[in-house]
């Protein structure tokens, strides 16, 4: 009886003190910092399909001001004054076209055989197959202005002529997996009539298959286009070959783009615009995107903090100088010896102390993961 | 009559020497016995002979041709070399293996030919192989897989037959099948046949001349009854033997174990 | 089944070992005839038999002689094509190396030519020189060389053991898989995107051209691999006893290697690294048929062809969404591999 009761208290005892240490223990992890949370760094996201050479990357540029800087210095700027700044002009607003109006209901469009430019003849498209969600994304922007409303609002959604048209337009491509994993664009086309391709690079994308499905695009007598980049060396993707084969199973055209800068960005808009006969809708909203961006960088001007960044993908690594994340960093003039395209160890990123740490809005780690702590 | 000439060789490896000025010569017809400890250089010897190691110094003639200036297939024409071991790894069929020793006379582009199947034929029958030509030499005894190695090694059609303890591993009555066939071999073909061997017993018995081996060196050298004495014994190998003359099996070695004074030797050692 | 007594017994054994050898290669062959005419008829792209062999011959609409012509037959071509080398090779390397389980995934030799092949594709090496050949060009040149390191590592005075050959295999493969990681980590957006599609092993971009660069190589290698059966028989029975019947071993192996390095170089070059089809088939023709390299070679050859012809068409039009055929491959291998181990432990081990 007596040894039953000893037990009993020490293991009752032995019970708090373990619960004891764990809540203190705890509240010792609450109260410490670690990993990067020691830095006390500004935490911002942003969204990956934003950092693509769409109308998208005007609100991402916008959102990453307003978070890192607060109110813009001075909101009642116009394209004008934008044009008058030769320095933003020329660096950020001046682009060779990537398409010319033939003034007879056809378009001179500017692509690529992975060697040197190409010229390709056409007409106004129907629908598009295309492996990025760039050209999703713009020709969304597009649809969105034609029927004025704010891109991904309640009422873009409720609008059903919008959504329709847009529909008809976005024939198919890019996994949806992977639209619903970087964009917002989901909900905004009807999934089961979307071609899946299975594949969200051309060099993925099983040649027969896209054959078929660019034949099951343009069955309905439509006129349907592969819009991919061609940003791939000549040696990765025969380029004129899959150009040929778009044609043999009833598409138009192939077109190849490359498109890694803002300047580039603005070609694209303007081809997709003609080419998908959104012609009007191009020049407002260049020069509206134009504007609001000239707001960012006037802002800038007048700032004199250089911020130091860490700009971290969800693969742990940091983003590439070279894609358009690099042109971001470039335009808001950060310090950007932590962009190395590369793993950066924590103890670099401790020692060089970047007040701002970026991650994307889609990653899926957790807070602590992506700290580090 | 072919004629087998070493000279002078010596061979060794970086770290040591295995070989030292090894000098005879061997005739057509005649067993020739190679005796020695394990690591003496023996079967160093033997790869010598057929080129598969060059020696340091020293040259191997073949009726005063060197063996070293021979092209492999006409080395392979010259002398058969049974090795101790047989890989099964991929086990190929009797009458495959022993094709293969046809290698050497045939052309680069040449296949099997009538007179091929012949001599592999022949060579399956002389060695009592010929039952298990479709067989898998994996599915083959330790006493089989050797006379099928020989019946291999007589397809060469070579002059000189070099046998790398042929009767190792080898039960008893096996090991005194193999030795008759080798003597029928030389006999009926007129071959020379150098054995490699540490069975003194069999060695006596079935050599007609016999090298004793030490060290590398050249111990003792002559016919089979002038070498195997009991002093040789007792030199070379350190064991105590009885030689004798027996009617019904010729010279007989009766070992009696481990020689004495050796033993007195080794407790010295041990001691200091 | 009757003791062979006599010369007549001989010959009957004769006989009966060339109507099984014949009947095998015939039955092979066929097989892989039939195994081509499906592979043709299986796509994405819907059309039936009679549209695809119209096609070829350019008869039908456009759209159909495209893919049937240019699109689907290059690629089929391609993956017999790259079947039979690498079976060739596998079954030469497994010969040399005197181990079943020799096979260019197993060894590194893959690994290897994915450097070389990398360095063309990310820095253009050899482009100037070798033009659209630059990436076979390199891939054959680290090829040769990763045979030939993990053949001088795992070679000792006393032979080649499976576990020094295994390690060596796995500790060159391991560094140069690093090197292409490597290579991967420094190089630009479009040449990361095009190694990792290379380093997973698909026929996807094959076309007419595609078939030069595989054909030139690989039918040098395979008749390379041809002409030295005889002693290929003998090496894997030994390479001493072969020295010992007059066969200059030397020059086998240099041959041998220069020739898997051909085939391997040929595949790499135009599909990437594709696993373990080197190692399933010839262990499976030389179960059944035994080790004879005269009857092993057209085996391995149609069987090869045929074998791979089959993984890509399922790769791509066996399931919903189309992947990488390197990857079912891997999918079958490994799990053969480990069966290898497990119930051939005396030929492995030995």
């Amino acid at each position: 009886m007596n040894t039953k009761q000893i037990v009993a208290v020490v293991v009752v005892l032995v019970i708090i003190v373990a619960a004891a240490a764990v809540t203190l223990s705890m509240n010792d992890g609450d109260k410490k910092k670690e990993g990067l949370y020691t830095l006390d760094a500004n935490v911002v996201e942003v969204t990956m399909g934003g950092i693509t050479a769409s109308p998208k990357i005007v609100d991402s540029i916008e959102g990453l001001y307003s978070d890192i800087y607060g109110e813009l210095a001075d909101d009642t700027l116009t394209i004008e004054d934008a044009k008058a700044d030769t320095a933003f002009w020329e660096k950020y607003c001046t682009y060779e076209p990537m398409i010319t109006d033939n003034g007879d209901g056809t378009f001179t469009v500017i692509s690529t055989d992975g060697k040197g430019p190409v010229e390709v003849e056409l007409g106004v498209m129907d629908k598009m197959i295309s492996t990025s969600t760039i050209y999703l994304t713009t020709i969304y922007y597009l649809i969105c202005m034609k029927y004025d409303e704010t891109p991904y609002s309640e009422e873009a959604l409720a609008n059903k002529e919008l959504v329709a048209e847009y529909q008809k337009v976005v024939a198919g491509g890019t996994t949806l997996d992977y639209i619903s994993s970087n964009t917002e664009l989901i909900d905004y086309f009807d999934a089961d009539g979307y071609i899946d391709g299975g594949a969200n690079t051309l060099s993925n994308y099983e040649t027969e298959t896209l054959a078929q499905n660019i034949e099951d695009a343009s069955s309905d007598g439509s006129k349907v286009v592969l819009i991919a980049s061609g940003g791939m060396r000549a040696s990765s993707v025969d380029l004129p070959f899959i150009d040929r084969t778009v044609r043999a199973a009833g598409g138009q055209s192939g077109i190849f783009l490359s498109v890694t800068d803002i300047p580039q960005a603005f070609a694209s808009i303007e081809l997709l615009g003609y080419l998908f006969g959104y012609g009007e809708y191009v020049e407002p909203m260049i020069q509206d995107l134009q504007e609001r961006l000239y707001k960012v960088y006037y802002s800038l001007q007048n700032t004199d903090v250089t911020h130091k960044i860490y700009w971290e993908t969800y693969d742990g690594t940091s983003v590439k100088l070279s894609g358009m994340s690099g042109e971001i960093v470039d335009f808001f003039g950060w310090d950007d010896s932590l962009v190395t395209g590369g793993e950066v160890d924590t103890e670099t990123i401790l020692m060089e102390k970047p007040d701002i740490l970026i991650f994307y809005t889609n990653d899926q780690r957790s807070d602590d993961e992506k700290m580090r702590a | 009559m072919v004629e087998l000439d070493i000279e002078d060789v010596c061979f060794s490896y970086p770290s040591r020497d295995i070989l030292k000025d090894v000098e005879f010569k061997a005739e057509q017809g005649e067993i020739l016995g190679i005796i020695g400890q394990n690591g003496c250089g023996k079967t160093t010897l033997l790869k010598c002979i057929n080129s598969t190691l060059s020696p340091k110094k020293g040259i191997v003639t073949v009726d005063g041709k060197a063996v070293e200036s021979m092209t492999k297939k006409e080395i392979a024409r010259n002398m058969g070399f049974v090795m101790q071991t047989t890989s099964t790894t991929f086990p190929f069929t009797v009458y495959e293996t022993v094709m293969m020793g046809r290698y050497s006379r045939q052309d680069a582009l040449d296949t099997e030919k009538e007179e091929d199947t012949r001599i592999v034929y022949q060579a399956l029958q002389d060695t009592g192989t010929l039952k298990f030509a479709d067989r898998d030499i994996d599915e083959l005894s330790g006493g089989e897989r050797r006379r099928v190695m020989i019946a291999r090694a007589l397809v060469q059609e070579p002059d000189i037959l070099l046998l790398d303890e042929p009767t190792l591993h080898l039960d008893i009555n096996h090991q005194f099948d193999l030795m008759d066939l080798i003597t029928k071999l030389s006999r009926e073909k007129g071959m020379l046949i150098v054995i490699v061997t540490h069975d003194l017993v069999l060695a006596a018995r079935y050599c007609d001349r016999v090298i004793a081996i030490e060290h590398g060196e050249i111990a003792a050298m002559g016919p089979t009854r002038d070498v195997l004495t009991t002093e040789n014994m007792r030199r070379i190998f350190d064991i105590e033997a009885e030689v004798n003359e027996d009617p019904r099996v010729g010279l007989n070695v009766t070992i009696l174990g481990k020689s004495k004074a050796d033993s007195e030797k080794d407790r010295q050692r041990a001691a200091s | 089944m009757s003791e062979i007594k006599d010369y007549e017994g001989i010959q009957e054994f004769r006989k009966k070992a060339r109507r099984k050898a014949v009947m095998a290669v015939g039955g092979t062959a066929l097989f892989f005839v039939v195994a081509f005419l499906l592979c043709m008829c299986f796509g994405n792209y819907v059309m039936s038999p009679s549209e695809v062999f119209n096609g070829i011959f350019g008869i039908g609409d456009a759209g159909i002689v495209q893919i049937a012509r240019n699109v689907r037959l290059p690629r089929v071509l391609c993956a017999a094509l790259v079947g039979a080398a690498l079976s060739v090779a596998g079954l030469t390397m497994q010969s040399l190396f005197k181990n079943p389980m020799a096979s260019p995934t197993v060894l590194g030799i893959s690994h290897g030519a994915s450097f070389g092949a990398s360095m063309a594709i990310s820095f253009g090496i050899g482009a100037g020189v070798f033009g659209t050949y630059s990436t076979s060009v390199m891939a054959f040149v680290f090829c040769f060389i990763t045979m030939a390191l993990v053949y001088a590592i795992a070679r000792t005075r006393y032979g080649i053991s499976t576990v020094t050959l295994l390690l060596s295999g796995v500790a060159v493969g391991a560094f140069f898989n690093g090197l292409v990681s490597l290579v991967q980590y420094v190089a630009d957006d479009d040449a990361l995107q095009e190694i990792v599609f290379w380093t997973m092993g698909s026929f996807n971009k094959c076309n007419w051209d595609s078939v030069p660069v595989a054909l030139i190589p690989i039918l040098l290698g395979i008749v390379m691999t041809v002409l030295i059966n005889r002693e290929l028989n003998m090496v894997s029975a030994g390479e001493e006893q072969a020295a010992n019947m007059g066969v200059n071993v030397r020059n086998i192996r240099i041959i041998a290697i220069v020739a898997t390095s051909l085939c391997v170089a040929g595949s790499v070059a135009v599909s990437g690294t594709i696993g373990f089809v080197g190692l399933i088939i010839p262990h499976v023709f030389r179960m059944l048929v035994g080790p004879n390299h005269r009857l092993l070679i057209p085996l391995c050859i149609f069987g090869g062809a045929a074998f791979l012809m089959i993984m890509d068409t399922i790769a791509k039009a066996g399931f919903e969404m189309s992947f990488p055929v390197g990857v079912l491959t891997s999918l079958l291998g490994a799990p053969f591999f480990i069966y290898i181990l497990k119930t051939r432990k005396k030929e492995v081990w030995e």
